[in-house]
């Protein structure tokens, strides 16, 4: 009797959970970084895809890093992020494949308005990196292995120093969103992708001290398909429709079309050159 | 105070127009902390029983190890499940990471401690008497179980309501089991992270004032539930 | 058929024995009393009776039937003939009428034939108009009362009551007491009664039966004592702290004796015999039961004589007289 319960409890158990593994070919999961999330970009962009390809895509935002790992993992299909290295390493070890550059914006120091370590008149970003480390200023870094704090160390190592450990120096390990909204209360300095902070630049009282478009604050986007010889469940065939996408005349301009609330473009499309009406 | 208050209008507003996507996300919400919590009852409640009725070699340890997993941090039950349903985990093929199903999952893993050891400590104080007389009555074993069950009813309903109460309120395992896809796996609480971290601190107010509505109604009508029994 | 045979029936509680009875049996259609001080084992009598315990060693059959041999009915459908009430009733938490119900609902009676069958219950023991009254706001003679009600209304062969009549208020007592009498000789229900009220033991019942630490005495629960036993020379003596009396070799540690009425003998002259145990004292009580007199004489202790109609109007006795109480130490029971 009991025992008839249980079976029975058991069955209903799977009736619950077993729906939600139809996983069909028109769906698609996309890790990507919250940059591209955070900044509305995705929400623009993905329904127009969606609508044509009828391909739903379900977006996993987190960081560079996890979001390189679930893609890794074969937990996702598709993968958009921004860290260079990290994606040559991802695409040597086989992870990946058909990885294209999609779009770029540039990295931006920002800060409290007045600027206590004077970065506002440096020559270049490493040496604005060696002002607020002069000044022991507040910095604020992610700590959570994104593609802004990839890029964050790889200054502080063209800086030839390690801060890691500092009292100045505060790791989250949050988002960019967060991040800056930290750095605002402590009055601290911070690395941020120019997408991000144009996007919360009204909510907090930081300031865009550094801008240039030097190598070292460049900031590109590539996605990657995961590689279906070695996850032979992914979507494959729906990656590549949105590779093509992305990459393709229409998607660029939608990239290049897509500005924050006050008319800012925040991401250039790197395929196709569209002449941008911000600058 | 006045960017407080700020936030507190925005939220009200965006409550009362029931702003199709908050409307969404407050029903998977409720849906998966529902399910959860059900399967969890299911489960959980027929073995409460055993553990409180019974005297079995290790039911100390058994008790213990209960009331250890109600303190079962939320972001160790999503690493957890995260490992065991990515595709590279062993439950990899069921394909249930980044699904409502998944974040069931982690919830029932998050309930089933709680409502066990409550459910125990409820069944265990009903009087002994009760159990002794249903059986002079001649009551079968499950009308004997059902019958405590019934008397433990108060204890029993806030139990449920508990586990209720944690699941709807996680944020740790529902967002690295569901991944907090708009539209599919987006639950109260990994919205409010989200549009938290994008500095968009009045919708997570109206977020997190609409979620403690629901939790608000929920009571009052398991306690409506709780009085009809007794009549 | 015995309604109950018992035959070399022990029981166990947390390693130590606290029943242990040869033989006995329950004829059907009788009232019993089980009499006994507290501990003597006779609510655990009542459990192993009413199926709520399964014995250590022996045979408990009801109605020729053992449900304990794994053949035959299962103790759960022996429980289903058999009514039940604890020493302290316990009401569901719901009302007085679903409390009476719950017996014929888990039965599956249809509704309507529950319903009225609650109400004639509920008549019988004085409570019409309170089916819709709960649990909490009733006294503690009407839990009682409710108790019994809910126990009757399945119609069971026998009704087993621990103590049904023990913190009472009279007018329960009454409708209780009545309603005991009227099933069994009207109905012919079977009725087993625990109680430690000698006098209630013998005006409700056919039969009373003693238990004394677990052992089923044959007499009455009169002439126990309780001491010290120890060793003076070859002889064995239980100091009761006010009198001592010869016993038989007895083991270290045995606190307890019993002297059965019949073995007593009553001398008017002052005697000298060859029994060792020899005392003096004053009649406090002259009793007739059974067909014999019983003669309670105060000698330091209080001992209980039985003798024949007889020898007690040809000794002349009366209350105050001074009497000799004659046994012999063998007839000394030790426990």
């Amino acid at each position: 009797m009991t025992r008839k319960i249980y079976l029975t409890l058991l069955i209903l158990f799977f009736a619950v959970l077993l729906p939600g593994s139809s996983h069909a070919a028109d769906r698609l999961k996309l890790s990507s970084t919250t940059s591209t999330d955070n900044t509305g970009l995705l929400a623009y962009i993905l329904p127009i895809f969606e609508e044509k390809t009828g391909i739903r895509v379900d977006v996993i935002a987190v960081g560079t890093g996890r979001a390189l790992k679930l893609a890794e993992n074969g937990d996702v299909d598709v993968t958009l992020v921004h860290a260079p290295a990290k994606e040559r390493s991802f695409m040597f070890a086989g992870y990946g494949v058909n990885r294209r550059p999609v779009m770029a914006n540039y990295f931006i120091i920002v800060g409290p308005g007045d600027d206590p370590a004077g970065i506002a008149g440096a020559g270049n970003a490493v040496e604005a990196f060696m002002m607020i480390r002069e000044a022991q200023a507040p910095f604020i870094s992610r700590g959570d292995e994104s593609g802004t704090h990839t890029r964050e160390l790889a200054i502080w190592k063209a800086a030839d120093s390690n801060p890691g450990g500092a009292r100045w120096y505060l790791e989250t390990g949050k988002g960019m969103g967060e991040s800056l909204a930290m750095a605002d209360e402590k009055r601290g300095y911070t690395l941020s992708d120019q997408g991000s902070f144009l996007k919360y630049s009204d909510k907090v009282e930081l300031a865009a001290l550094f801008t240039g478009r030097s190598k070292l604050l460049y900031n590109p986007y590539s996605i990657i398909a995961v590689n279906p010889s070695r996850h032979p469940h992914v979507n494959y065939a729906g990656a590549i429709k949105l590779i093509e996408f992305m990459t393709s005349p229409e998607g660029q301009k939608l990239i290049g079309d897509f500005t924050d609330g006050s008319g800012n473009v925040l991401f250039e499309p790197l395929v196709i050159k569209i002449p941008s009406n911000a600058q | 105070m006045e960017y407080l208050i700020g936030a507190l209008t925005e939220a009200l507003k965006l409550i009362i127009s029931l702003d199709s996507e908050v409307l969404s996300i407050a029903f998977l919400s409720l849906k998966v902390a529902g399910t959860a919590t059900l399967l969890a009852a299911i489960f959980g409640i027929p073995l409460a029983y055993t553990i409180a009725t019974r005297d079995f070699p290790g039911r100390g340890a058994v008790l213990t190890f209960f009331n250890t997993l109600m303190a079962l941090p939320t972001v160790l039950v999503g690493l957890l499940g995260y490992s065991f349903l990515s595709r590279k985990g062993p439950l990899g093929f069921l394909d249930l990471l980044f699904t409502p199903s998944g974040i069931i999952i982690g919830d029932l893993i998050l309930a089933f401690p709680l409502i066990v050891a409550l459910t125990v400590a409820a069944v265990s104080s009903v009087d002994e008497r009760a159990r002794i007389t249903a059986m002079n009555l001649g009551a079968s074993r499950l009308q004997v179980t059902l019958t405590v069950l019934m008397e433990a009813r108060y204890a029993l309903t806030a139990a449920v309501i508990n586990g209720f109460g944690r699941v709807i309120a996680e944020v740790g395992s529902a967002m690295m089991l569901g991944g907090n896809i708009r539209g599919y796996t987006r639950t109260m609480t990994t919205a409010i992270a989200l549009e938290t971290s994008k500095g968009e601190f009045s919708l997570a107010m109206a977020l997190g004032l609409l979620l403690l509505a629901l939790a608000l109604s929920i009571n009052l009508l398991f306690r409506r539930f709780q009085r009809v029994s007794t009549q | 058929m015995n309604l109950y045979t018992l035959q070399d029936l022990t029981f166990s509680y947390n390693g130590h024995q606290v029943l242990d009875i040869p033989e006995l049996s329950f004829s059907e259609g009788k009232i019993y009393s089980i009499t006994g001080p507290n501990g003597s084992g006779k609510t655990t009598l009542l459990n192993l009776l009413g199926m709520l315990s399964v014995p250590d060693g022996g045979r408990i059959l009801f109605k020729g039937q053992d449900p304990h041999s794994g053949n035959g009915p299962k103790p759960a459908s022996i429980r289903k003939q058999v009514g039940f009430l604890l020493q302290a009733p316990y009401l569901f938490r719901t009302t007085v009428e679903r409390n009476i119900g719950y017996g014929l609902s888990v039965r599956k009676v249809p509704k309507e034939e529950l319903d009225q069958k609650v109400l004639d219950v509920l008549h019988w023991v004085g409570m019409q108009g309170m089916e819709k009254r709960r649990h909490y706001s009733l006294s503690g003679g009407e839990v009682q009362r409710v108790a019994l009600a809910r126990a009757l209304v399945t119609d069971p062969t026998v009704l087993l009551l621990d103590e049904p009549l023990a913190n009472v208020d009279p007018v329960s007592r009454g409708v209780i007491e009545g309603i005991l009498l009227d099933k069994c000789r009207n109905e012919g229900m079977s009725i087993i009664i625990t109680t430690h009220d000698i006098e209630q033991a013998y005006r409700l019942s056919h039969e009373v039966i003693t238990l004394f630490d677990g052992n089923v005495l044959p007499g009455a629960m009169e002439n126990i004592f309780h001491g010290a036993v120890y060793q003076s020379g070859t002889s064995w003596i239980l100091d009761t702290g006010r009198l001592s009396i010869y016993v038989p070799q007895g083991k270290e540690g045995t606190r307890t004796a019993f002297i059965p009425p019949e073995s007593i003998l009553l001398s008017d002259a002052a005697v000298s015999t060859s029994a060792r145990n020899t005392l003096r004292g004053r009649i406090t009580k002259i009793q007739e039961r059974n067909g014999s007199v019983e003669v309670t004489v105060d000698a330091g202790e209080t001992f209980t004589s039985r003798i024949t109609r007889e020898s007690f109007q040809n000794m002349g006795l009366n209350l105050g007289s001074e009497v000799s109480l004659i046994f012999k130490t063998e007839s000394v029971r030790l426990y």
